[in-house]
């Protein structure tokens, strides 16, 4: 091999990366080379030029700002995957039970098979107080289907950390 | 992991990184930035398989690869290697502090290797600054060890060249 042209051998040899017989061997052909060891002599100088540097400085703001930010970063709960199987049960789970909940109510159903439940439950023996309990009783039922959603998602959440609760991070 | 020890930690090794792959320095804090939100993001996915710092220097080198493709400042990036192998982007015009920073022997060394194309200026900054080894380096930069020795030596050379070129080489002592 042309050790002259061979660069990774003398910049080994000047970081002290070669072996002891490879050392000895490539110091014998440098004696009897000028070209290589003048620029030996060069790649030696300019290291020594480029320790001799002070490594520019980071901006203490910079740092300052990249802490906040990572900081602000890792308390937003990093997405889960979600395991659709658990999250479907849920989901049907929740709908079955709503829609079973709306049907007896807003369906007449309780009052059927169950006269005077309303009226019997909250002490109320005024037909119109009754049927008024009625409506109030459809208008939650139906606003507890818009939050379907987020109960489905919070039984998940709540299914998947096992039934320990954590509070929201803000 | 705490991440204000891992900004501390390693601010300095990604700054010097952003430092000498891209020119403009106007937009350095916004990368310095984005590779801290770019290893937090990934930090899931560390392995260990390599030191966290080698880990971290990777993707401060792609990110500014990625940001340099992004802005458009450069027409010839296609590919990380060609940017790797291409020269530096045009950097914003000195000021006036620039130029009397200049005067002083350290700064010209300074802008000097500041000159280098990436794929030299990068091998040397890992190796010189950040004490990394061979292996460390091409790991980092994705490139086979012998062709970090060869661009660390080509850098040394150039280097060397542009200082003796300009002032006789007394900068070399």
């Amino acid at each position: 091999m042309d050790v002259c042209s061979d660069d990774a051998l003398k910049l080994d040899y000047e970081n002290g990366l070669l072996s002891e017989k490879e050392r000895a061997l490539f110091e014998a052909h440098l004696a009897a080379c000028p070209a290589c060891r003048g620029e030996v002599a060069g790649i030696r100088r300019t290291a020594a030029a480029i320790a001799g540097l002070t490594p520019p400085s980071v901006p203490p703001a910079w740092t300052a700002a990249a802490k906040a930010r990572l900081r602000a970063k890792s308390l937003v709960p990093a997405r889960r995957r979600t395991n659709v199987f658990q999250y479907a049960a849920i989901t049907a789970g929740v709908t079955a039970g709503l829609a079973l909940l709306f049907w007896l109510v807003a369906g007449g159903a309780a009052e059927r098979w169950l006269p005077g439940l309303s009226a019997y439950v909250l002490g109320i023996s005024d037909p119109r107080a009754g049927r008024t309990v009625e409506l109030v009783a459809w208008v939650l039922s139906l606003s507890t289907l818009l939050l379907v959603p987020s109960i489905i998602e919070d039984i998940y959440q709540l299914v998947r950390r096992g039934g320990r609760h954590r509070p929201r991070q803000k | 992991m705490d991440t204000d020890s891992l900004v501390e930690d390693h601010k300095d090794l990604v700054y010097h990184l952003i430092h000498r792959a891209v020119r403009d320095r106007t937009a350095h804090e916004e990368i310095f930035q984005e590779v801290f939100l770019n290893v937090l993001e990934s930090l899931p996915r560390f392995e260990g398989r390599s030191k966290l710092s080698t880990w971290i220097a990777s993707i401060a080198v792609h990110t500014c690869y990625k940001f340099i493709q992004k802005a458009g400042r450069r027409d010839r990036v296609e590919a990380f290697g060609d940017w790797l192998e291409g020269r530096p982007e045009p950097g914003v015009p000195s000021d006036l502090q620039e130029n009397l920073e200049r005067s002083d022997a350290r700064r010209r060394l300074e802008g000097h290797l500041g000159e280098l194309p990436p794929k030299h200026a990068l091998p040397v900054t890992l190796f010189y600054f950040e004490g990394m080894s061979y292996q460390e380096i091409a790991e980092v930069l994705e490139i086979p060890m012998g062709t970090v020795k060869s661009h660390l030596f080509r850098g040394l050379r150039e280097l060397r060249k542009k200082i003796e070129g300009e002032d006789h080489g007394r900068l070399l002592g």
